[in-house]
């Protein structure tokens, strides 16, 4: 009898020190799969907080024309992404955050923003721009950070350049001023990327700019900028993508916000998508007036020469609200003489003889 | 055999015990999660309503003219009039239906008429959801380049957003 | 035995107990509302325009034709140089009954507010002789004061050449 409990006892012990060991494992076990969940989780969550935050800071921006702001934002690589369909429409427009797959893919789709494709470090620079064709249709917003550089090539006299950048209140953004002739002597100070501006020289040619610049792969690129009869009111922006490439894409821009758009966009591409979003409000901007005009006194009779100018505004209006509008469509309205300028002198005529204006 | 049998309850007992509070320990934190998922929702409407003002009062097609001197709160009073006319014609309800979404923009100007810039409420056509509604009034200057005065007046700007189902 | 069971059901009861406080505390703890941060968002955009937009807004003073903007009222009143009785179409544009800036707006909307004019200068804030405007649909003892707490916004008219600014400021209190 004796010893048949002296065994029983020796089975216990064992089989309670198995059955600890293995709930201690489960137990464990679980909690490990809890806390590592709980951890993707809250880097998915951080990675969407900061995309929706970047998205919110330059949507705010658009609401404060003409501020250079510059916000702190989280140490990471911000990756602008635009896509647009043949028939004009933006499909996607986001900032990614790092590799983070969980952003919103049509964020920024009614938001212009001109910017390189890639920005990374802790700070964001935006500043806005109202564009007028010639009356106000969108709010632009350009972006970039204290790793980018900005590289304003000028021949003769530096001035206009410096004057351009402080007009447009761009100074913030970070700009050397190299003279065209002394550009093979530029140097690479260590930033991310560089952006060539040739502003308004002649005979500008992108295959100077310094060899240790133009390596495959790099994301510098270059933009010439030719100013048209008026100025830098308007005229044309060649963009060089690739500088080890260096083929040129070209396109008339018309008003200095414009101009500004073009001088951000790290590439063509970027450019002609985020002005597809522009395009988009010009018949909507357009209509407005149009409807606007029909709250003006009724002409007089004999009609007075405000009324002559009303009448003739009108129909110019109507040029703008043609289907898919694109670069080509605006071009022909921003030729000398065409609808743009007409609108112009209209209003600076209404102006002059103390009419209500037209925009 | 009872000592046995009372070790063994013992057991189980405490077994049991663990696994209750293993459960308690999962309701608290599903809970913990998805009270906190509710208020970061909460908290982007909230800025999302916000966004919605701030870029109603900046539309460019809806600005004053630099040369009134209205600043960033002045809105034309006779473009948002031709806005309220031509609003619901089809390529521009789109356009601002895509850009708005579910929202009713309404003009209230001191000394004068309402005007509804935008209206797309979703609650009279949508009855299977429950709506948040979030509403804010802005104040902006009007001008009437008609007599070149500015007046005062306010938006209405209601937002609306589905109820997350919990 | 008896004793052994007893400690188990005790053990056993403190956990429940315990369990349920907690239990209860989560639920409470999570499901409270936080309506502060949103009521300031609600707050400071209302404040915000409201200073911006008034002082461009325009008003006739005296027999003119031509109407003024309240910020240049504001800054004559401040210089003393008004050509016409300023301060009292101010006043009646702001608080007039019934058709009154005020009246119309912050007052039917329940706003519980201060709108006050105050020259800032090196010596400090004083008047302008303008009177205080509050909420007179909210008791006077409840009426937002310097006393409780609440959200400022203001618009500053620069006195220039004179040194100083006149800020039109509106202060909103909770509740």
């Amino acid at each position: 009898m004796a010893r048949r409990f002296r065994r029983r006892g020796q089975t216990d012990v064992p089989f309670h020190f198995i059955f600890a060991l293995v709930g201690g494992v489960l137990f464990l076990a679980f909690f490990f799969i809890l806390i590592r969940s709980v951890l993707t989780g809250s880097e998915d969550r951080d990675v969407r907080e900061t995309s929706y935050a970047v998205e919110t800071i330059i949507t705010t921006s658009l609401t404060n024309p003409d501020a250079f702001t510059i916000a702190e934002v989280k140490n990471d690589e911000y990756r602008f992404g635009c896509e647009v369909l043949p028939n004009g429409k933006v499909s996607e427009s986001y900032v990614q955050v790092g590799k983070g797959k969980d952003f919103d893919e049509k964020g920024l789709v009614y938001v212009p923003v001109f910017s390189p494709r890639v920005v990374k470090g802790d700070q964001l620079f935006t500043s806005t721009r109202t564009w007028e064709a010639p009356f106000p249709v969108a709010n632009l917003a350009v972006l970039s950070n204290n790793r980018t550089r900005y590289v304003i090539v000028y021949s003769g006299n530096n001035q206009k350049a410096h004057d351009y950048v402080e007009k447009e209140n761009l100074a913030g953004f970070g700009f050397d001023f190299v003279a065209s002739g002394n550009l093979a002597n530029y140097k690479d100070a260590g930033f991310d990327q560089y952006r060539f501006v040739y502003f308004n020289v002649k005979g500008a040619d992108p295959s100077s700019i310094p060899s240790e610049f133009k390596k495959t792969g790099s994301s510098n690129s270059a933009l010439v900028i030719s100013f048209g009869e008026k100025g830098d009111a308007s005229g044309t922006v060649t963009f060089y993508d690739d500088l080890a490439v260096l083929k040129p894409t070209s396109f008339s821009y018309y008003g200095t916000a414009m101009l500004d758009a073009a001088l951000f966009s790290q590439d063509s591409a970027v450019f002609s998508c985020n002005m597809a979003k522009v395009f988009g409000r010009l018949q909507t901007a357009s209509l407005i007036l149009k409807g606007r005009l029909t709250s003006y006194p009724r002409p007089s009779q004999p009609p007075t020469q405000c009324d002559l100018i009303y009448q003739s505004a009108s129909d110019y209006f109507d040029l703008y609200t043609v289907a898919n509008f694109d670069f080509k469509k605006f071009a022909a309205l921003t030729s000398s003489g065409g609808t743009i300028e007409s609108l112009e002198e209209s209003n600076r005529r209404l102006l002059s003889l103390q009419c209500p204006q037209l925009y | 055999m009872k000592k046995a049998q009372i070790q063994f309850g013992e057991t189980i007992m405490v077994v049991v015990i663990l696994v209750f509070l293993l459960v308690i320990g999962i309701v608290f934190y599903f809970n913990a999660t998805k009270g906190s998922l509710e208020k970061e929702f909460s908290y982007r409407e909230d800025i999302e309503s916000v966004k919605l003002a701030k870029s109603v009062l900046a539309l460019p097609e809806l600005s004053c003219g630099g040369f009134t001197g209205g600043g960033t709160t002045c809105m034309d009073a006779l473009k948002a009039s031709s806005l309220a006319t031509i609003k619901d014609r089809p390529g521009v309800r789109e356009y601002y239906r895509d850009r708005f979404g579910f929202a009713t923009i309404k003009l209230n100007p001191l000394d004068g008429v309402p005007l509804t810039l935008y209206d797309s409420d979703p609650r009279p056509v949508d009855l299977s959801k429950k709506w948040n509604v979030q509403a804010q009034r802005i104040f902006t200057t009007l001008y009437d380049p008609l007599t070149d005065t500015m007046t005062l007046g306010y938006l209405n700007v209601t937002r609306y957003s589905a109820v997350v189902s919990s | 035995m008896k004793r052994g069971q007893a400690e188990i059901i005790g053990l056993v009861l403190i956990v429940l107990l315990l369990a349920i406080g907690f239990m209860l505390y989560v639920k409470f703890g999570l499901n409270a509302d936080d309506d502060s941060s949103r009521a300031s968002y609600e707050q400071t955009q209302l404040g915000a325009t409201f200073v911006n937009s008034l002082a461009k807004a325009q008003l006739h003073c005296g027999t003119s034709s031509k109407p003024y903007a309240v910020e240049e009222l504001v800054k004559e009143i401040a210089m003393g140089t008004t050509r016409c009785d300023a301060e009292d179409a101010l006043t009646a544009y702001l608080n007039a009954p019934g058709t009154g800036v005020l009246n119309k707006t912050l007052d039917e909307w329940g706003v519980n507010y201060r709108l006050l004019f105050v020259k800032k200068s090196k010596n400090g804030e004083s008047g302008i002789g303008l009177p205080e405007f509050n909420n007179t649909n909210i008791p006077v003892d409840q009426r937002c004061s310097p006393r409780r707490d609440r959200v400022a916004d203001a618009y500053l008219v620069p006195l220039a050449p004179v040194p100083g600014t006149v800020e039109i400021r509106l202060e909103q209190c909770a509740g």
